[in-house]
Formats: structure tokens, sequence, C-alpha cells
């Protein structure tokens, strides 16, 4: 091998080699961006639907008696035995009860 | 979602935030497009009022004797002898120092308002104008229906309110009264004349530099819908929240400050009822929420009214830093049925500073 085909061999390997780098580190960084914007986010559960879960309507769901959905349950004909209170509730706000 | 993995996601949040937080340089770029609602110095709250009513037992009964918790609170004869309010004094300090006031909320029943107002020179504060702006958290009867004992003092007050509003809401503010079967619901003999701004879900709407309010639009029992929150962000510490009842969730006011204000990510603390065990139950399901507010590492929660003594005693005992109260409420001509000597609860009389 000569002299200069070596050089502009060994050159492009290295630029070559250098551009994956940065595309590996482009991913790294972009991979830890998304990491760092999901948790800057908060929750994926605290950014729901209100009525995903207890923890996002508790303020309803969980701060009144059971028994007072209950009542709006019987008054709209609804079944309400073995039934989750958040799903009452969800339903009675569908009908636009709540 | 369910529960172990709503915890686990909120733990992996407090720790992504600290990794952010040590990096530096992200918390920085990623901030960008984020709400900036500017900083003040701190934030001083007076209770002047967080007992809404005296005794849960009766106005729990007025509730289910009268069709249950769907029932219009209008079309209810609420006992008026167990009226009181919800009250709140903000005095914000300016970075240069100087001292905004601003009133959330004006209670139930108008003797009680009136008693409360002078007792701590709130009435010739408005009088004045150094109070100048109301931010009404929603239009629940505790909160608003003592409107005159605002009004009376300067008809040309600000409100800052939710869009929300029903007919009967708009008759009391424009100098109207509400009966339910015969019995006097609440009275205003003076009509509104200031600006009021509705507020909406999509705004952050900022009312000076550190304090901004933003509507949540969530279901509320008794045909109340929506509630407004108002957000402060103290320079050094973080954000605090100062809420009437908290009606959309502590755990969501607070990871929506981290997605939507700049310095959101550091939460400071809050103030108010945050709607958690109103009649005193428990459900094992409360621990999830003493959990939920941990991982978001809160310096100082002061909190009262609808939160529930039980909620605050048993977030007290599991490392929550509860503020506690003081005697002074006693000093106050009634008291809540269920104010107890814990003291896990800022009520009436009390402050705080953040």
């Amino acid at each position: 091998m000569k002299r200069r085909q070596f050089f502009r061999e060994a050159l492009g390997e290295t630029v070559r080699s250098a551009y994956k780098g940065f595309d590996s580190l482009r991913e790294t960084f972009s991979g830890v961006s998304d990491t760092l914007q999901n948790a800057m986010d908060g929750t994926g559960a605290a950014s729901g639907e209100f009525f995903d879960s207890y923890e996002l309507s508790y303020s309803l769901t969980l701060a009144y008696p059971r028994e007072m959905f209950e009542q709006m349950a019987r008054d709209q004909g609804m079944p309400y035995d073995g039934i989750e209170t958040i799903e009452l509730a969800r339903e009675l706000n569908r009908r636009g009860v709540i | 979602m369910k529960r172990r993995s709503f915890l686990k996601a909120l733990g992996a949040t407090a720790a992504g935030v600290s990794a952010a937080a040590t990096l530096g340089t992200p918390t920085t770029a990623l901030a960008r497009g984020k709400e900036d609602i500017g900083e003040c110095k701190s934030l001083k709250i007076t209770v002047l009022t967080e007992t809404s009513w005296f005794d849960n037992a009766q106005f729990k009964k007025d509730i289910v004797d009268n069709g249950g918790a769907s029932t219009s609170q209008y079309d209810i004869p609420w006992d008026p002898k167990n009226a009181g309010g919800y009250a709140t004094l903000l005095e914000i300090e300016q970075l240069d120092g100087t001292v905004n006031k601003l009133l959330l909320d004006t209670g139930w029943s108008n003797e009680w308002m009136d008693y409360v107002f002078k007792r701590h020179g709130v009435d010739k504060m408005i009088q004045s104008g150094e109070i100048d702006t109301m931010v009404m958290s929603h239009w629940h009867l505790d909160h608003f229906w003592g409107i005159e004992s605002t009004l009376k003092h300067n008809d040309k007050i600000t409100i800052y309110g939710p869009e929300t509003m029903f007919p009967e809401d708009e008759t009391i503010l424009a100098g109207g009264k509400v009966e339910a079967k015969g019995v006097l619901l609440s009275k205003n003999d003076y009509p509104h004349k200031g600006k009021l701004i509705k507020t909406n879900p999509k705004e952050f709407y900022k009312l000076m530099p550190g304090v901004a309010v933003k509507e949540f639009d969530v279901p509320i029992l008794l045909r109340v819908r929506g509630e407004n929150i108002i957000y402060v962000n103290v320079k050094d510490k973080g954000i605090v929240t100062v809420t009437g009842c908290c009606h959309p969730g502590l755990l969501t006011l607070y990871s929506t400050a981290r997605r939507q204000i700049k310095g959101g990510d550091k939460i400071y603390g809050c103030y108010g009822g945050l709607h958690i065990s109103l009649f005193e139950n428990w459900d094992p399901k409360f621990d999830d929420i003493i959990k939920g507010a941990k991982a978001f590492n809160p310096v100082k929660m002061g909190c009262n009214h609808c939160t529930g003594w039980i909620w605050a005693e048993n977030a007290a005992k599991a490392g929550l830093p509860i503020v506690k109260g003081t005697d002074t409420f006693k000093t106050y001509p009634r008291q809540s049925a269920v104010a107890k000597d814990s003291n896990v609860f800022l009520t009436n009389g009390d402050t705080v500073v953040f």
C-alpha cells in the first residue's frame, strides 16, 4: 500500500467511525433527553384522565361516603352492589348526574 | 392504571427530577416552553376562616335528606345555623419588598364573614383598595355565598372566577337573593360592578410576579364544576399551591406545575383544603395519596377545611411536613365539631409563611 493510499483510506475510516460515534452519541443524548422530559412532565398517571384512577379522582370518589354514590346510582336505576365507587362515579359523570 | 404502577411512576418521576436537577443545564433547556409566572420573595397566609360549617353531621344530613350529592346546592334548604365560611388572606412580598394582598374566597354566612373580616381588618383593606382583587376558587356555597360581606366594602373589586357559573351564581353576584323551600340561602344587596374575569383551563392568569391562577375543569358534587388554583413561585424555594378545596387533587396540581410552569420541578408546599376525607372517613387508598405527595418532596404543607383531620394526622405520622396550627381558633366565637388537640390543621386565625 502506498503512503498516499494509506492516508486516504485511514482518514476515510476515521471520518466514518467519527460519524458513527456522533450518531450513537446523538441517539444516547436523545434517549437521556426523552427520559428527562418524561420526568419533568410528571407521571403518566398524574396526567391522565380524571376517572383513570383513584389517585387522580380521590377528591371526588373517595372524599365522600360510599352511600352517597349508592344513593345517586339508585336514583338513576343503576346497579351498584359489588361495583367500585370509581366505576359508579364515572358512569354518573357520563350521564351528566355529577 | 393500577395502584402499584401509579406509585412506581411517581417514584421514577422523583428520581428523574433529581437527576435533571443535578445535571443542571438540561433542566434549564427543558424548561423552555413552560409558563413563566415570575418569582416572589415570600408568601404569607392568614387563615381568616376555614370552618365552612361547624357540624359535619348536619351538613351531611342536609345533603342526604334533600336528594343526595347530585342535587343542586341551590335546591337544598341548608340549616342556616350551621353556616360559616372559607376565606384566606394572601400577602405576597415581591423581590423589591413591595407587599401585595389578595383575597381567596368570601365564605358563606354573612354574619360570620362580617365578624371574620372585621377581626382581621380585611374590611378596611377592601375599602382602602389595599385588597383590590379576589380569586373565587369555585362556586360552592361555603366559598361564595358570603359575597355581600366583600362587596359591601368595595363593589368594584376585581374577581377571578371559574367560567362554569350557573344562573343562580350570576343572580347573587348581580345583587339578588336565592331561596330553597322557603329558606333564604344567600342574599347580596351590593351588585358587583367591577371586572369579572371568567377563567378557563387553557390559560394561566398572571396576577403579579410569582402568582398565577389556573382553572381545572373537574366534576364537583352539588352541581358545581371547575376550580381555580393559585400557584405561587417563591424564589429559591419553589412552587406553593393555594387552594379552596383542591377538587382537582393535589397530585394533579403538583404534576401540572412540573409539566407547565417554569421552575415547577421544585415543589415547596401547599396551603388550603385538600378534599380528601371530607367527613372524616378513612379508606386504605388514602395511604396512596400520602405516598404520592411524598414523591414530590414538599417542604411545608398547611392544610385544613375539607382535608380531614384524620388524613392530616396520618400524613404527619407518615412523615409529610404538615405544619401544625395553634389554639387561636378557640378565640373565635364558634369552633368546628371535629377540631382536635393534635392541631394538624392550620385553623382560624393561624398564619404560615412560605
